[in-house]
């Protein structure tokens, strides 16, 4: 009895001792601050002002964590935006969507950029960059959300938004993104968007309290901002702009390009009663970025081939809707073919493709062709009824034929002068 | 005395307890306690003894607002009253530079910081991670060394916008502990961060909205616009800052032709069209530094691809003051490009804070 006692006294004494020794080993203390991340960034896609936003949250965990409590059992996480008091009123302030399914989360970067891109950003951690990981097991949609105004001396935001996670791993950077419920970046509604950012001050968006990001390991009664131990913590901030898009204008300005192979297409041989001429043909060329696509017109300026001196002529055959016309020997005629050789300069990924007009399309062979008119007659086009249209160069061949008669007076200056004209369709 | 505690043989036996490890002696003398307890008062009596002179020496115990009167031998054995000094030298919001003085104390004196929010209605301790705890523990006594000397050390994992006072006491042995210094404050700022646009041929911060005409692209020449993209940030984030881009179309399209003339990463002259930025300079009043980010880092008429969605084009890993980063735009057509005036696009730029 007396030696517990004794041991009592001297546990007592003991203890005294300490205390003297040190004597702030007693008192009250504040709560303790939750350790940070190593870092935290929230980025907004946009901050353009009172415009719905989506956003990438990121963070880095330390390269030691054993002297953080509960680091690894993590099970939710808060986001908290700015608040703000009346900037131009409780409304102007950053709008959380209370609407839990309305903040629809994703950890997979969009596809778009390539290699190279840094979507989500490579993080420093203890001197050395860490590339993304999806973060773990974010919720699909939230769990929670407040969008409570600014009370004065409240040192947290009230606009939160709580998600359930996964648990993390040290010196890692995980990431997600989150969207809204209308699923389309831009076409938020007020019925389905997730976060809605405040208007702008006089000069940014002034915070009285910064967003934060937190974790929380939490068993029971989960369901609401805020509720658990919260593990690690870490506050962010931003700045809304008027405006954060640079739209960014250019002309391509309008090209033709058409060119004539020769300007002089002769029968190679002498016209015959007994046989069907035609000339070797010039190529006409057309180049054009016309998002429509060309035309190429004929006209004759004679209408026939004629022959100064000796008064003959050779008549061009008639207007054959849709057909063309094939000569025969024997028969005076003359008329023009027109055959098309697309993409020739084989360069251009929208190109339209050419093509004779039916009066023009005759088969070579059997001397096949249309009329030369004395207007402009419409020879051969490259269109398209979805544009793009451009043509990268096509060859338009204009052969013209001629047969004769016993009648036709012998000359050898039966002549004719064809031009010929194009357009874009720009 | 029976079952009953004889209390001096308890006293008797605690004193030479606490005092045995360390008590001097030689040949001539021997000092059998450093304690002088409170002093004694004169006729002071209990059940056991009674004190008819004045034993041991009184304490001084004067003091005002402004100072405090100590005498007595614990009184001259207490370690130096320290100083500490608390600042917030570069718009931290979550730490604050602390510089103890030590009052020359010697070297292997340890100091004790004592830190609250609320003038020390509550307290909180300075830890040897330098982090605030609620629990006094015997590692936040640390040596004036262990407190970065003369530089001081930093503070972290504080409250953005938050006054902080601190004070300290320091020890040396057993028993000679000093009273507190005086109480320095300091201030947490908010998080920060500033961005601006600009759109104009040399720097400025221009008005929206944001318009960057290219001109005409001339079949089979590398167009650069004339205006430039100017983008102006500011940051008290810890890690430095983040600057994202993005494209609406990842390219100039034109409505009216159904035509994209499309951003990869890629010299444009070696292309028939194209389109695609640079980062053409970097610079910063102090801090950072700001850093162009590949693909953009690159010139002549090589470009960086604009993306559909966000990737980075600019970074500083520090706090950084006035970066600005100069963006410039470069396109290309081939006189198969759908002509058209209507070429745009619109890109997006956003700040993010590495905080």
């Amino acid at each position: 009895m007396q030696n517990n006692f004794k041991k009592l006294v001297l546990v007592t004494a003991l203890i005294a001792l300490v205390v003297a020794v040190f004597p702030r080993f007693s008192g009250t203390a504040l709560a303790s601050p939750v350790p940070q991340f190593a870092t935290v960034v929230v980025r907004l896609n946009m901050i353009t002002a009172s415009t719905y936003s989506g956003g990438t949250v990121c963070v880095a965990t330390p390269v030691s964590t054993g002297s953080i409590p509960n680091f690894g059992s993590e099970n939710y996480v808060d986001v908290g935006f700015p608040n703000e008091s009346g900037i131009a009123g409780g409304s102007s302030d950053f709008q959380v969507s209370t609407t839990t399914a309305n903040w629809i989360t994703t950890t997979t970067p969009p596809a778009s950029p390539g290699t190279g891109s840094q979507y989500w950003p490579k993080i420093n951690i203890g001197g050395s960059l860490v590339a993304p990981s999806a973060w773990p097991s974010i919720g699909a949609t939230a769990v929670a959300a407040t969008n409570g105004a600014y009370v004065s001396g409240n040192p947290r935001t009230l606009k939160v938004v709580r998600f359930a996670t996964g648990a993390m791993v040290a010196n890692k950077v995980y990431c997600f993104d989150f969207a809204d419920g209308s699923g389309t970046p831009g076409a938020e509604t007020s019925g389905t968007y997730s976060l809605e950012t405040s208007t702008v001050g006089t000069n940014g968006y002034q915070e009285n309290v910064p967003g934060y990001v937190e974790t929380y390991d939490c068993a029971s009664s989960c369901g609401a901002v805020g509720a658990g131990t919260a593990v690690e913590s870490s506050n962010w901030g931003t700045q809304i702009t008027a405006n954060n898009s640079i739209v960014v204008s250019a002309v391509v300005p309008p090209i033709f390009v058409m060119s004539l192979s020769a300007n002089v297409d002769s029968f190679p041989t002498n016209l015959d009663p007994n046989s069907v001429k035609s000339t070797t043909g010039v190529g006409v060329t057309v180049e054009t970025n016309a998002k429509g696509g060309w035309f190429l017109w004929v006209k004759s300026k004679n209408q026939a081939l004629t022959s100064a001196a000796s008064g003959g002529s050779i008549p061009s055959v008639g207007w054959n809707t849709d057909a063309p016309t094939d000569l025969v020997a024997g028969t005076p005629g003359y008329n023009l073919n027109a055959a098309t050789t697309s993409n020739v300069n084989g360069v251009g990924t929208t190109l339209c493709t050419a093509q004779p007009e039916a009066e023009y399309n005759g088969v070579l062979a059997s001397f096949g062709g249309g009329e030369l008119t004395p207007n402009w007659e419409l020879a051969a086009d490259c269109s398209t009824a979805t544009p793009p249209g451009t043509d990268a160069g096509t060859t338009v061949t204009l052969v013209e034929s001629a047969a004769i008669s016993f009648s036709i007076p012998a000359a050898s200056d039966y002549t004719d002068t064809i031009y010929v004209t194009g357009a874009g369709q720009f | 005395m029976g079952g009953s505690v004889n209390w001096q043989t308890v006293m008797v036996w605690l004193s030479s307890l606490m005092l045995l490890a360390t008590l001097p002696a030689s040949t001539n003398y021997k000092l059998n306690s450093y304690g002088f307890g409170n002093g004694g008062t004169s006729n002071s009596a209990s059940t056991n003894y009674r004190v008819n002179g004045l034993a041991g020496e009184q304490a001084g115990s004067g003091s005002s607002t402004n100072y405090k009167v100590g005498a007595g031998e614990n009184y001259l054995k207490q370690a130096n009253v320290p100083i500490v000094a608390i600042s917030n030298p570069s718009n931290w919001y979550d730490k604050l530079q602390l510089v103890l003085d030590p009052q020359n104390n010697p070297s292997d004196a340890t100091f004790l910081v004592e830190i609250s929010t609320d003038g020390f209605t509550t307290t909180d301790y300075v830890q040897d991670d330098f982090t605030v705890g609620t629990t006094l523990v015997s590692t936040d006594y640390m040596t004036y060394s262990e407190l970065g000397g003369a530089t001081g050390v930093t503070l972290r994992g504080l409250t953005p916008s938050t006054v902080y006072s601190v004070k300290a006491a320091a020890l040396r042995g057993s028993f000679t502990e000093s009273q507190f210094g005086p109480v320095a404050t300091a201030s947490t700022v908010n998080t920060q961060l500033s961005f601006a646009i600009g759109v104009n041929p040399t720097y400025a911060i221009t008005s929206p909205p944001y318009q960057v005409s290219m001109g005409n692209l001339l079949a089979g020449s590398v167009v650069t616009a004339s205006n430039n993209i100017w983008l102006t940030l500011s940051t008290n984030a810890d890690n430095g800052v983040f600057i994202f881009g993005g494209g609406q179309y990842g390219g100039l399209n034109s409505a009216s032709t159904g035509h994209l003339i499309s951003s990869t990463s890629v010299d444009l002259s070696t292309q028939s069209e194209g389109f695609g930025e640079q980062d053409s300079s970097v610079t910063q009043t102090s801090g950072g530094p700001l850093y162009a980010v590949a693909p953009y880092n690159v010139s002549g008429t090589n470009v960086g691809e604009d993306f559909v969605d966000l990737d980075e084009v600019f970074g500083a890993n520090s706090p950084i003051t006035t970066g600005i980063g100069e963006i410039s735009l470069l396109a290309k057509s081939s006189t198969m490009t759908p002509a058209s005036s209507d070429y745009s696009e619109t890109l997006t730029e956003v700040a993010a804070g590495q905080f």
